[in-house]
């Protein structure tokens, strides 16, 4: 399982600047809704593509392409049929199959959906969760929320290893009954295993917000921050390189197609 | 001195729904059954449920939103379903926690508490899907969403139940 | 005239009991418990598993009962000031506490933010922040670790992460609870040292007795039934130490050599392999090794030496990459669920098989699959519950103290009469005599045992074989009339 959604790697999209990164999927997602024609679309798809391939390594693209493709093929074949306006493009025995409009509607929602998937993957991958996080408290996300997403992102992991063991336990515990050989198990013999995981996750809150208030969390004076991103010229570079962006991505629909 | 009951103060806050949204996003990637659009069902709702029975609809609403934000984050290729996700499992934990605290023990009140927070999620990922799959796709996805959601009102008020059994503490929890 | 100045830390009378449950008293911990120290001074406290160190530790630092709830009575004074009113973010700077497991006080994903998140707190400015971290990582050998996510450290690595936050908060009083347990003798000597330099008022809280490390403490003191019992200014005190064996916290004196009982040979290990994933090639390798039913072994070795693993692979949970498992009397091949049925494994955390809300309910779920009746199952659970010492059947497990919740882990296997277990370090935490009796009750069943441990001196009095494995291998198998050879063969595992 992956834990960290974030791969390490040097190129210029993760040295890119975090805030920029996440301001600019709001217009990489608006760009796929505009009335254009699709043609207009397949650049921007192409881009993002490229994107993931030169700054990721060509190999992640697989991961992304093997999850969606059924997604993709299901949208080949179930959009047509709702949009049956325009001149027929293709009939099976007197049934129209395919008009102009249905084509288009198709290539429209496959350059859509393949670029919002490959956008947001090539985000997720190049910001860390800690710049994540300070890239929210620096959209003024509350400094508390800000804590909840990083315990979470440390409990995670370990939770994890909970599950195994308690799987592991049970497993010991229960060998030598009758019990089915399916290796999948049955729905009902989750039950005492997600008991287990519960209580023992349950059982690390207080004890967890005893470490927070030993540590200082809940004093009145004013907290400082330790870590921040950069405000530099880089910064504001990155600025307006996404100002650029954002431009292009939006520009299409000004356009009168 | 009397008993005296301990405290829900913020930190207490924080790492209740911390944690609760580690195991919304673990419970969400540990049973994957793929599916189509959406990619898996999985048991993210039966910790929706479980939490919104035990710590309430505050609780539910963060750490459901979060956890299956996180989950959806985690996947890599389902990125972009993580403010959707948010938004609707938020809601669900919201709705689900609200309809149960009216009567808190009542299994009927729980039952109708859990299919509406089904509802929520199986129409709100048929909306947003509908935007970005297109409508067929999305309708596609809508009785596995339901299965899912099923799947987590059952298991979540028999945890619920189990739980509280087990770990008496639990019960002074709920804010 | 010479009068002695008043205490830094001063506890008097202090009473804890846990909230009560469903009409059942809430557990009490403490009974007008008191103790003081002087400021700098190095105390040990000691006291068995469930004696009330860490609620006592929890008590010192403000957290309970503001977490557990719960009835506390009694005086704490700080300094001189009223400390039970206060609220531990207030005491941050008096009271710094290490606790015994260190996920617990773990909540970021670096390093370098977990010691900063309490200067954060206390307001320091970035720079020192940054100075202070460094300075803090570099004084617990940690240089370099800024950006490593804690969750990928090593035990001891973990508590010296923890060690360095407390130093850079910089508390007067420093809390160990059972602290130096997990960090090697050279790190245990230089804390120490580090916290004499700083001039800390330091606590060690321990269930056992630890020679060679307490030579510098000044105060010694024994926490049994809720108060301090018996205490000393020095390590040599005759009485001290009557009361410390009396109360299992030392290995008991007139320990009664172990018989050899008849041993039955129950599996074979043959060219057993199996490569870590993940690591460069380090693997297990056993060309022979023998397991017998009624034997008490003890199996001994660093840190990554593979004992855990090849427990595993004993189990059945982990499968080797080549070699055999036989089962000896029948001679077939032991694998997978087979082996699981006929060997037990106890983690060393019990908690993670507890999900019911009795202890009836516990020990009896194995059993009614097996078909017995319903009064024979009662009849069993009873006789067990007994021999593990757990008196209260309708009391829930996860409520329970961890000894008594150790103890039902052991009892639910030994109901399930596998014919070897293996107890992955069920010794931490719990005291001489608790280990003892786990042990003999066990026992009773006939089972053969093995206990992964650290502790060679209690392996030697205890076990009728040692086993000791370094780097993937078995480097030692020592029946018990030839123990003196051990010191030869393993003498890393020997501590001074």
């Amino acid at each position: 399982m992956i834990v960290d959604f974030y791969k390490t790697g040097s190129s210029f999209l993760h040295r890119f600047d975090p805030r920029a990164k996440l301001i600019l999927l709001v217009p990489l997602f608006a760009c796929f809704f505009f009335r254009v024609p699709p043609s207009v679309l397949v650049p921007y798809c192409c881009a993002l593509i490229a994107l993931v391939a030169a700054t990721l390594g060509p190999g992640e693209l697989l991961s992304p392409l093997k999850a969606i493709g059924p997604v993709l093929v299901l949208i080949c074949l179930l959009t047509p049929p709702f949009h049956r306006t325009g001149t027929p493009l293709w009939q099976v025995a007197g049934v129209v199959v395919v008009t102009t409009d249905g084509a288009r509607e198709t290539t429209l929602m496959v350059l859509r959906f393949l670029g919002i998937t490959f956008g947001f993957f090539a985000v997720v991958r190049t910001v860390s969760p800690e710049d994540l996080v300070l890239s929210l408290r620096w959209f003024r996300l509350p400094y508390g929320a800000c804590l909840v997403v990083l315990i979470a992102l440390r409990t995670i992991p370990s939770l994890v290893g909970t599950w195994h063991n308690v799987q592991d336990a049970h497993r010991l515990r229960s060998a030598g009954q009758e019990r089915t050989r399916k290796r999948r198990l049955s729905l009902g013999a989750y039950m005492p295993l997600l008991t287990s995981v519960l209580i023992e996750a349950v059982k690390q809150i207080p004890v967890q917000a005893m470490a927070l208030e030993s540590r200082g969390y809940g004093r009145r004076t004013h907290r400082t921050s330790f870590a921040d991103l950069p405000t530099g010229p880089r910064a504001l570079r990155d600025a307006f390189i996404a100002l650029g962006i954002a431009m292009l991505f939006v520009a299409p629909a000004f356009i009168p197609w | 001195m009397n008993d005296e009951r301990p405290a829900l103060s913020p930190a207490f806050r924080i790492a209740s729904i911390a944690i609760l949204a580690a195991v919304t996003t673990v419970l969400t990637r540990v049973v994957q059954i793929p599916t189509v659009a959406r990619g898996y069902i999985n048991l993210g709702d039966v910790a929706i449920v479980f939490t919104a029975l035990t710590f309430g609809p505050f609780s539910a609403a963060l750490s459901g939103g979060l956890g299956t934000a996180l989950a959806d984050l985690l996947s890599g290729p389902f990125a972009f379903w993580a403010p959707i996700s948010l938004v609707v499992h938020g809601l669900q934990g919201l709705v689900v926690g609200v309809i149960a605290a009216a009567r808190p023990t009542n299994i009927v009140v729980r039952i109708i508490a859990g299919v509406a927070g089904m509802a929520i999620v199986a129409g709100g990922y048929f909306v947003a899907g509908g935007f970005i799959t297109g409508w067929g796709p999305s309708l596609v996805d809508v009785p596995a969403n339901i299965l899912q959601g099923g799947v987590g009102v059952v298991l979540g008020i028999l945890l619920a139940i189990a739980v509280a059994r087990a770990y008496p503490p639990v019960r002074q929890w709920k804010w | 005239m010479h009068t002695t100045p008043a205490p830094f830390f001063e506890a008097r009378k202090l009473s804890f009991r846990f909230p009560g449950i469903e009409g059942r008293q809430g557990r009490s911990v403490l009974n007008d418990f008191s103790l003081s120290l002087a400021r700098g001074s190095l105390s040990v406290l000691l006291g068995a598993a469930d004696a009330g160190k860490t609620t006592f530790s929890r008590i010192a630092a403000g957290l309970i009962p503001r977490f557990t709830g719960g009835r506390l009575s009694g005086t704490m004074l700080l300094g001189g000031r009223d400390a039970l009113t206060q609220r531990p973010y207030e005491l941050m700077e008096q009271v710094g506490v290490v606790a015994q497991s260190s996920d617990e006080q773990i909540f970021l994903t670096r390093c370098d933010t977990e010691i900063a998140f309490a200067l954060e707190s206390l307001g320091m400015p970035r720079s020192r922040m940054h100075e202070k971290v460094h300075e803090s990582l570099q004084i617990m050998g940690l240089g370099g670790f800024e950006a490593r996510n804690p969750s990928t450290l090593s035990g001891g690595e973990k508590k010296r992460l923890l060690l360095a936050c407390l130093y850079a908060i910089g508390p007067e009083l420093w809390i160990l609870d059972e602290s130096l347990a997990e960090l090697d003798l050279a790190w245990k000597r230089r804390t120490v040292a580090l916290l004499s330099e700083i001039q800390a008022t330091v606590l060690i809280l321990d269930s056992r007795w630890q020679e060679g490390l307490i030579q510098s403490a000044t105060s010694f003191a024994l926490l049994s039934n809720g108060m301090v019992n018996a205490s000393a200014t020095s390590a040599d005190d005759g009485t001290f130490s009557r009361a410390l064996g009396a109360a299992g916290i030392t290995p008991g004196e007139a320990l009664d050599p172990p018989v050899i009982r008849a041993r039955r040979h129950f599996l074979s290990v043959r060219d057993l392999r199996y490569t870590f994933p993940g690591t460069d090639g380090f693997s297990l390798r056993i060309d022979a090794l023998d397991l017998f039913e009624g034997e008490m072994c003890c199996l001994l070795g660093r840190n990554g030496s593979g004992k855990s693993t090849l427990g595993r692979i004993l189990c059945g949970l982990l499968r080797p990459d080549g070699g055999t498992l036989t089962f000896a009397d029948l001679g077939v091949p032991a694998f997978g669920d087979a082996l699981c049925a006929h060997v037990g494994y106890l983690f060393q955390n019990p908690d993670h098989q507890i999900y019911l809300p009795t202890v009836r309910e516990e020990l009896s779920l194995g059993l009614a699959r097996q078909g017995s009746s319903r009064v024979e199952i009662a009849e069993r659970v009873d006789a067990a519950a007994m021999l593990f010492g757990l008196p209260d059947l309708d009391e829930p497990p996860a409520l329970m103290s961890y000894g008594a919740r150790r103890r039902l882990q052991a009892a639910t296997y030994y109901l399930l009469a596998r014919r070897l277990l293996i107890l992955d370090e069920v010794d931490s935490g719990l005291s001489y005599r608790e280990l003892e009796g786990l042990i003999a009750a066990l026992r009773k069943g006939g089972a053969g045992l093995v206990l992964i441990t650290h502790d060679m001196r209690y392996a030697r009095s205890i076990a009728d074989r040692v086993l000791v494995m370094g780097g993937g291998r078995v480097i030692a198998d020592v029946s018990r009339p030839s123990f003196s050879s051990l010191e030869s063969l393993a003498p890393e595992t020997f501590l001074p």
